[in-house]
């Protein structure tokens, strides 16, 4: 991590020394306010995380369930017998490991190439001034507002043919899925492009003097400065294809190559839906996202440099 | 390339000012950075969307030839009641949706930054509805919006108060899906935790010497700072409201209040068998998003803001 | 440095290309390659289905034994899940077709149109595999479009009344006869409906059409022609409305639609409810405890028709499959198949047989033999998916809501409505 660049001035110590003894001061008088407020803010967190917790809970219990207590009245919280069969029994319907295999992988490659392909991109937007620029980013906002409803057909044509071109299929393969990838994606372009605005100027005189081009600034300097917002992108893009459903149904035709929203629908004929399978495979579904989510969340905390809002 | 470390103080300036040059006449290195997604777009990008430009002056029913029509589906676009309809609840939707839902995400970001005990708990829970997604969430919600037996008008009934009709009713179908996102705030939340945490301290500081307030420090203090990603919330919100589609999809809503307008495109394109009327839907929806992401460009400092930063 | 850091990026996105695309080639000629050595001769064809995880299971079975059973072609199962036509339609776009497709009713028209589908009369009267003779007419029609066949029907589900038995004993109630009205109907629901308890739930079955027709009215005809606000269809319409929003016989749709009628009928709290006679209800009446004996009735009779609604679906071969002759040969082989599978056939020798292929029904084949034959399907149109779509917003919705539990029900006035839009779209 970088250091914030200290102003070289002595009076910002004896400023911060001023200011520990200010906090020291407030803080011993008022210790009850601070603890009221406390309180009531954890109220309140408790209060949002149990209204974020109860759809969960009522997903598992769902798919600990048999198909006929599944709309029960009243409903049962807390399915007795669970039917604890059912998890296993999605792996036998579906061939649902391999699925899972599929969509890591297909998540891993299309995560590699947006993460780092959007930080370049979005470093470009960001740091030069350049002709065009603005309609060029105008240009990038406009790909992120097309419906992609409408662009599915058109585009399979375009795989299609050009499958076609080079004398053979890309229908029913990864490539059409992973491909785009390649150059990043327009949303995490926008997003580092509006991050990398925030990081002063400052930070990169000091590399430019010891004759550092932009391609090592980035990788040098902004990068590491920016790994929670890498994280953030890393985090959405992986969710992003991990429940993408539109274009692999489209591209994907054997269930052996299905990815995991795709597998999920299985459960859930034109008619008939088996609700139990159905929120057991989703309940496997996301337990490898919560697991990606809570070893990344550490880095979401106030950096070095400053200490958050109190 | 010279080595600097050895140069002298007048060397090393003489050296700079020459790359300065240099610089000048060479295009910006920017083009090479953004020059990756540019490439990668125009192969596998646009001749989609192209594609569908042409496509929203046919008639064309997908599974057979198209005509050429020039400019009849936008004009009968004009006098079309449903394709107004949804508009109108996509735009009403996405007036009451985007403020609110940045208003709740920049809260929990703002105490998810604070020092607060078992945040890392609560930064995961905040976050868990972002990663369940498609059919699930439909599912869920249903089941949670049930007039009867879901789970608000259970939990209300509780208090003696008779809970609303809500997707079954018109009045109530906006509120539900108004609802719903805030659901999500979570995911949002993470894009303004990220910057909030990068507010220099000293910034907070020289505030609070000055005596400005918590609320005060946030306004003066932390929406400067994360003004960019602000603007990025807004305009991806904006967007997302307009892009409406998964659970109303699933979930509908009563007298066509949940027909956003991608769910009307959706539907005309692939079970009317109407793809160019669709397209030309797809056009006008463009034009208008675009319209709204200028205006706001025009009425904020976007472009300004990082002018300093640039080369 | 800059350039060259560029450059050699530049090489490494061309080669992570080169190695994706490279890796999808392999993979696509191995399958190629693999099939030709191991069934040299025989041509390769796909079928579109919308089963789900269990259907597909034993779909598989079935094409596994056709494709042993002959040295000509294989044909395996394309699985498509969910947004079943939005694939086919692109698909079809892309010219990538699967050379034989399911299709619901409303879809067919639409298909035949377009040329989407062949023709396959001319080779139906040429082969002797399946009897024609001995199709369902209610089943086969939505297959036939201006007067040509297009596809094989595999599935022809009429609607019928499934009662619960032991209520109706509890009460002293006399069980349906066959020839009962839509007045016997309205007495039975009322007379069951007490205790919280419902006589009779609907949350859009059967269609109104059903009322229509037995009142001898329609909705559309086949050449396009809307009948929406004739006497009989009006009367048909009142009807419905007569029953649906009485509350002394049948459940407020609100909760029907919370509940779900079928959960609601599976819980004995709805006496009557319709539903397709192949419908899983005597086996989740097992399931959920058996607390009650499951009876099935024909559909209540009209006053000048007795007729009932047949759902139905397809099998037809894209006019993009390579071998037509080939094609056309699986669909005569599959569809033969299929009349023994757990769907009702639609064929008039198989229908004795459904208790044998489905033991839960084995108690009512009069009743579904009988319900075959007065049922039947839409008059389709190639716009039907729109006209669908109007007609549930401006029409069904209105009246089952008893618009959104405002009231005042105008049917003629919802009627006038529904055919402007009608016949706005079929212009």
């Amino acid at each position: 991590m970088m250091e914030y660049k200290n102003y070289g001035s002595l009076t910002m110590d004896q400023e911060r020394e001023i200011i520990e003894k200010i906090k020291k001061e407030k803080y011993k008088r008022i210790p009850l306010h601070k603890k009221v407020r406390s309180t009531i803010k954890h109220v309140i967190l408790i209060l949002v995380a149990i209204s974020m917790l109860l759809p969960f809970f009522w997903m598992v219990s769902t798919a600990l369930k048999t198909n006929n207590n599944v709309f029960s009245i009243p409903p049962q919280w807390i399915p007795r017998p669970a039917q604890w069969s059912n998890f296993l029994r999605v792996f036998d319907s579906i061939p649902f490991l391999r699925i899972i295999f599929n969509t890591v992988g297909y998540a891993a490659a299309v995560t590699f190439f947006e993460v780092v392909m959007s930080v370049i991109v979005a470093y470009g937007f960001a740091r030069f001034r350049f002709k065009w620029k603005k309609p060029l980013f105008l240009f990038l906002l406009i790909t992120i507002m097309i419906p992609g409803e409408i662009t599915i057909v058109p585009t399979y044509i375009f795989w299609a043919k050009l499958g076609e071109f080079f004398d053979t299929s890309f229908i029913n393969t990864y490539i059409p899925l992973i491909l785009p990838a390649i150059g990043g994606q327009a949303v995490h372009i926008f997003f580092m492009t509006q991050y990398f605005r925030t990081i002063p100027k400052d930070f990169t005189e000091a590399a430019y003097m010891n004759g550092a081009n932009s391609w090592t600034i980035l990788w040098k300097v902004f990068f590491p400065m920016s790994i929670p917002a890498v994280l953030t992108i890393t985090i959405s893009s992986f969710m992003g294809t991990w429940n993408a459903f539109l274009g692999p149904l489209i591209y994907l035709n054997d269930v052996e190559k299905f990815t995991i929203q795709v597998g999920l629908a299985m459960f859930q004929g034109m008619f008939n839906v088996n609700w139990p399978l159905l929120m057991a495979a989703t309940t496997i579904s996301v337990i490898p996202m919560i697991i990606l989510f809570f070893s990344f969340q550490k880095y979401f905390i106030p950096s070095n440099k400053s200490s958050g809002v109190k | 390339m010279e080595d600097l470390s050895k140069m002298s103080e007048q060397e090393k300036i003489a050296f700079l000012v020459k790359q300065q040059k240099k610089k000048k006449r060479r295009p910006s290195p920017g083009y090479l950075f953004i020059a990756p997604w540019f490439i990668s777009y125009f192969i596998f990008g646009l001749f989609p969307m192209v594609l569908s430009f042409i496509m929203s002056f046919t008639d064309w029913p997908v599974i057979g030839k198209p005509t050429f029509v020039g400019l009849e589906n936008y004009r009968d676009l004009l006098v079309d009641r449903s394709f107004h309809n949804s508009l109108w609840v996509t735009i009403r939707y996405a007036i009451v949706a985007v403020p609110i839902g940045m208003a709740a995400s920049f809260t929990i970001a703002l105490i998810m930054a604070s020092k607060t005990k078992g945040l890392s708990v609560y930064r995961t829970i905040y976050y868990l509805p972002a990663v369940v997604s498609g059919v699930a969430v439909g599912i869920i919600w249903r089941w949670i919006l049930d007039p009867n037996n879901g789970l608000i008008n259970n939990l209300l009934a509780i208090i003696g108060i008779k809970g609303p009709g809500w997707l079954t009713d018109p009045d109530w179908v906006l509120p539900s899906y108004v609802l719903m996102s805030l659901w999500g705030a979570g995911a949002g939340m993470l894009t303004y935790l990220v910057s909030i945490n990068e507010v220099p301290l000293d910034l907070h500081e020289a505030a609070e010497i000055q005596g400005a307030g918590f609320f005060k420090r946030i306004f003066l203090v932390v929406i400067p700072y994360v003004r960019p990603i602000l603007y990025y919330n807004l305009i991806m919100g904006i967007i997302g409201a307009f892009k409406k589609f998964n659970d109303a999809y699933i979930l509908g809503g009563a007298g066509n209040q949940g027909q956003f307008i991608m769910l009307q495109i959706y539907d005309t394109a692939f079970t009317y068998f109407k793809m160019g009327y669709a397209s030309a839907m797809s056009w006008i929806f463009l034009i208008i998003v675009l319209a709204i992401t200028l205006l706001v460009f025009k009425f904020t400092d976007f472009w300004k803001y990082s002018q300093e930063n640039e080369e | 440095m800059n350039k060259k850091k560029l450059a050699s990026f530049l090489v490494f996105l061309v080669t992570a290309f080169l190695l994706v695309a490279c890796g999808g080639n392999d993979s696509a000629s191995d399958n190629k390659t693999g099939g030709n050595e191991t069934e040299k001769e025989k041509v390769e064809l796909t079928i579109a289905t919308w089963a789900n995880e269990q259907e597909a299971k034993e779909f598989d079975a079935i094409l596994e034994e056709i494709n042993v059973s002959q040295d000509e072609y294989t044909i395996k199962q394309m699985v498509i899940p969910q947004d079943y036509y939005t694939k086919i339609q692109t698909m079809i776009a892309g010219n990538q077709a699967p050379d034989l497709i399911w299709l619901a009713q409303e879809y067919i028209p639409a298909y035949a149109k377009n040329g989407a589908v062949l023709d396959i009369t001319e080779k139906l009267n040429s082969q002797t595999q399946i009897n024609m003779d001995d199709y369902l007419d209610g089943s086969l029609n939505t297959a036939i479009y201006e007067g040509k066949i297009y596809g094989l029907p595999w599935i022809g589900q009429p609607y019928v009344v499934y009662y619960n038995k032991t209520l109706f004993a509890e009460n002293g109630i006399n069980e349906p006869a066959e020839d009962w009205t839509w007045e016997d109907f309205k007495e039975t629901a009322k007379a069951l409906t007490k205790d919280g308890i419902y006589g009779f739930a609907t949350t859009g079955n059967p269609p109104l059409a059903v009322w229509i027709w037995g009142e001898g009215g329609e909705i559309v005809e086949k050449d396009g022609t809307v009948k929406l606000t004739t006497p009989e269809t009006i009367s048909g319409l009142e009807l419905a409305k007569s029953i649906i929003l009485d509350e002394t016989m049948t459940m407020p749709y609100q909760e029907a639609l919370s509940m779900g009628v079928e959960q609601a009928f599976v819980n004995g709290k709805v006496a009557m409810m319709v539903g397709g006679a192949n419908d899983d209800v005597e086996r989740k009446v097992e399931e959920a405890g058996g607390q009650f004996e499951v009876g099935m009735a024909i559909m209540p009779r009209g006053s000048k028709q007795h007729v009932t609604f047949n759902w139905t679906a397809s099998t037809l071969i894209s006019e993009q499959t390579d071998h037509p002759d080939v094609a056309f040969q699986a669909l005569l082989d599959i569809t033969e198949k299929m009349f023994d599978w757990k769907v009702p056939a639609p064929v008039a020798s198989k229908v004795e047989k459904i208790g044998e292929i489905n033991p839960y029904k084995a108690y009512a084949v009069d009743i579904i033999k009988k319900s075959t034959e007065i049922s039947r399907g839409f008059n389709n149109l190639p716009e039907q998916n729109e006209l669908g779509g109007n007609q549930w917003e401006l029409l069904d919705l209105p009246i089952l809501s008893n618009n959104n539990g405002k009231g005042n029900v105008d049917v003629k006035e919802l009627a006038e409505l529904t055919e402007e839009a009608f016949k706005a779209i079929i212009e």
